[in-house]
């Protein structure tokens, strides 16, 4: 079943950081709206509406947290939702 | 700061360097020799430093390192750092750049390889301040083997390269390395994974890559033996398991063993270890693998359901994994032997095909040379390949008798690896005999590395199957496309055996058997290189067995002398 899923990331490594995952959203099976990034100076806070079957969301926010240049990574469902199926998206880790 | 950077790299026990220089590393190149104690082997072309450095890597466990100047020498190393990102080989690059004043300005030999390389690497680093580098080299290096290996890069700007700075080296860059320290085995998900194993009627071991980083043989040896259960493996997996033990069956999949295929196809339960279920193991995701129960063990939790769903995921190093399974399952859990015996029954068909096929063959049979090659190679010969028909003919008979010996480039698929990656294999491995097993089309596109044979010293044995042809898209051209052979036939240019001499090797084209055997040994003995021009037929040079794109397994084509054999077990 599809649903909207929210992916937040702390990234270092400005720009080029940044590119890298969105190379990764790029191959991913799902569609994305309002990816929105905040430059701290260090780090890079993103965040991107995924949406599309659990398991593709799962593959994406699973192939992003390997990035070396990602520091912290999370997966939540729009309020309202299920908050624990979210955080079995991550499970794996 | 390039003299900092040689000192640090030195202190790693990164010393052998791999490349071709030119304006913007000359600084590094110059650093190099100031410092001292580093090997440097020139490379005729970058792509044949990053080859040489994959199979480096893969033989070593620890990477190279590969230097090349900005924009063509940059671009040059592309392919050779997508084949180790698809292959999970630790190599690591450094490119020269242009100054950073002139970024975006299309300096001459500017190009933004951090901008063309990043989906191919499993880290990639543009040095914008000196007091970044020496992080950056030592990050990217520890993260090449860190983990599951893959290729990583810094892009090293020249002005930066001759600044001065008194930078020490104790840094890395803010990255958590320990996230790729695998997860200790989930108990439950382990419970599950031997009761299924133990209810299993026909449970099978797809044993991929990811077994031999893990180093964990033993084990999968182990469980196949309590189960009585099969082996089968993955194209790169063939390095990762001896294939004379009894249970191995060899690889499955698109040009896998016919007995290799069967077990895959019948199995109920895939214990699945280290390998990312590619398309050219499986044949197809549907329907039929939707109906197995599989546990895919991987170090990667990217790789758990990416391409086919498990019952049972286990992220985890394979060998912790598997060792768990070992201690929560009895002793003599299973033991029937009729499906093995099947499969046997089903590989001794197979040779009998193959031994009455050769002798309607022309000129040398492809696998038939194997096995003479086989015989007369040490045990622990690494043996490369390059990519193409032979490397399909290597891969269903070529036997890898100890594990970490055998080298292709498996998910690229890139012709041209055979020749480097031989070279970077015998560098980080001079007292074993390198075999490279290579077709004329992929020779033809790095045969120039082969100036470092003599230039270092690096006697290995080069076996061209020469049959004229980009072989393998000829046989889909004959069963694909109507027989319309359009742009596979090669002319008789160049002569290889000239070519071998112009390289001060021995060159030669034998006429039989005998005469093949009779070469091999000579440079086995004298630890002399040679190239070996094998004429083969490329009328009758057709791969059996084939599972076509998109078939399941047990659709395989099989030799002619197989028509009543079925691939499909009946109890």
């Amino acid at each position: 079943m599809e649903a909207r899923y929210r992916l937040w990331m702390r990234v270092f490594g400005g720009l080029d950081g940044v590119m890298r995952v969105v190379n990764i959203l790029r191959r991913g099976k799902v569609r994305y709206h309002e990816l929105r990034v905040k430059f701290d100076g260090a780090y890079a806070s993103m965040d991107v509406c995924l949406e599309g079957v659990s398991d593709e969301v799962r593959w994406v926010a699973a192939k992003v947290e390997r990035l070396p240049e990602v520091e912290e990574i999370r997966v939540e469902l729009p309020k309202g939702e299920d908050r624990e199926e979210a955080s079995l998206l991550l499970e794996a880790r | 700061m390039v003299d900092q950077v040689a000192k640090t790299l030195k202190e790693m026990g990164a010393v052998d360097v791999f490349g071709v220089t030119g304006g913007s590393i000359m600084a590094f190149y110059d650093a190099l020799d100031v410092v001292g104690g580093f090997n440097i082997y020139m490379f005729r072309h970058e792509q044949g430093a990053a080859h040489a450095a994959d199979a480096y890597g893969r033989v070593k466990g620890r990477p190279a390192v590969v230097a090349v100047t900005s924009g063509p020498g940059a671009t040059n190393i592309v392919t050779g750092v997508a084949n180790a990102y698809m292959d999970s080989s630790p190599t690591f690059f450094i490119t020269g750049q242009v100054p950073t004043s002139v970024f975006g300005r299309d300096a001459f030999q500017e190009t933004d390889i951090v901008g063309v390389i990043a989906p191919i690497t499993k880290f990639v680093y543009q040095v914008r301040r000196e007091e970044e580098a020496i992080p950056a080299v030592k990050t990217a290096y520890r993260l090449a083997y860190e983990g599951r290996p893959g290729p990583t890069v810094v892009d090293f700007p020249r002005d930066i390269q001759l600044k001065r700075c008194d930078c020490r080296s104790d840094g890395f860059l803010p990255v958590r390395f320990e996230k790729y320290r695998p997860p200790d085995p989930d108990p439950e998900a382990i419970d599950e994974a031997v009761r299924l194993l133990l209810s299993a009627r026909r449970p099978v071991i797809l044993v991929g890559g990811g077994v031999y980083w893990a180093r964990a043989w033993p084990e999968v040896i182990e469980i196949a033996e309590r189960l009585w259960a099969p082996i089968v493996t993955t194209l790169p997996g063939k390095n990762s398991v001896p294939a004379d033990h009894p249970l191995v069956m060899g690889p499955a999949g698109m040009h896998g063993r016919a007995e290799g295929d069967a077990a895959l196809a019948n199995a109920d339960v895939i214990l699945a270890v280290g390998t990312r279920f590619s398309d050219r193991t499986v044949g197809r995701f549907e329907p039929e693998l939707r109906e197995k129960k599989i546990i895919h063990i991987d170090i990667d939790p990217s790789e758990i359901g990416k391409n086919v769903k498990p019952a049972v995921g286990i992220v985890a190093d394979a060998k912790k994994a598997l060792r768990m399974i070992i201690e929560r399952m009895p002793k003599v859990a299973r033991r029937d032997t009729r499906f093995v015996e099947w499969l046997l029954y089903i590989r001794r068909r197979y040779e009998e095909a193959m031994e009455e096929l050769a002798k309607k063959i022309r000129l040398f049979a492809p696998w038939k040379v194997l096995k003479l090659l086989r015989r007369i190679v040490p045990r622990d010969t690494i043996t490369v390949t390059g990519v193409g028909s032979h490397q399909m003919w290597a891969e269903i008979h070529w036997d890898v008798y100890v594990p970490g010996t055998w080298i292709t480039s498996a998910g690229l698929g890139t012709m041209g690896f055979c020749v480097p990656a031989a070279i970077g294999a015998k560098i980080a491995a001079r007292d074993r005999t390198v075999l490279c097993i290579d077709g004329d089309g992929s020779f033809q596109m790095t045969m120039n590395n082969l100036a470092l044979v003599r230039d270092y010293n690096l006697p290995a044995i080069f076996v061209i199957f020469d049959n004229r042809a980009l072989m393998l898209v000829k046989q889909w051209q004959i069963f694909l496309y109507e027989r319309r052979i359009v742009a596979t036939h090669f002319t008789e240019r160049p002569d290889f055996v000239k070519v071998a001499e112009a390289y001060d090797i021995e060159g030669v084209r034998p006429a039989s058997y005998e005469e093949l055997e009779k070469w091999v040994r000579w440079a086995v003995r004298n630890n002399e290189p040679i190239v070996i021009d094998v004429a083969i037929d490329r009328e009758t040079d057709i791969v059996y067995p084939w599972v076509k794109p998109g078939e399941w397994l047990t659709n395989a084509l099989l030799p002619p002398g197989m028509e009543d054999v079925s691939l499909v077990y009946e109890e």
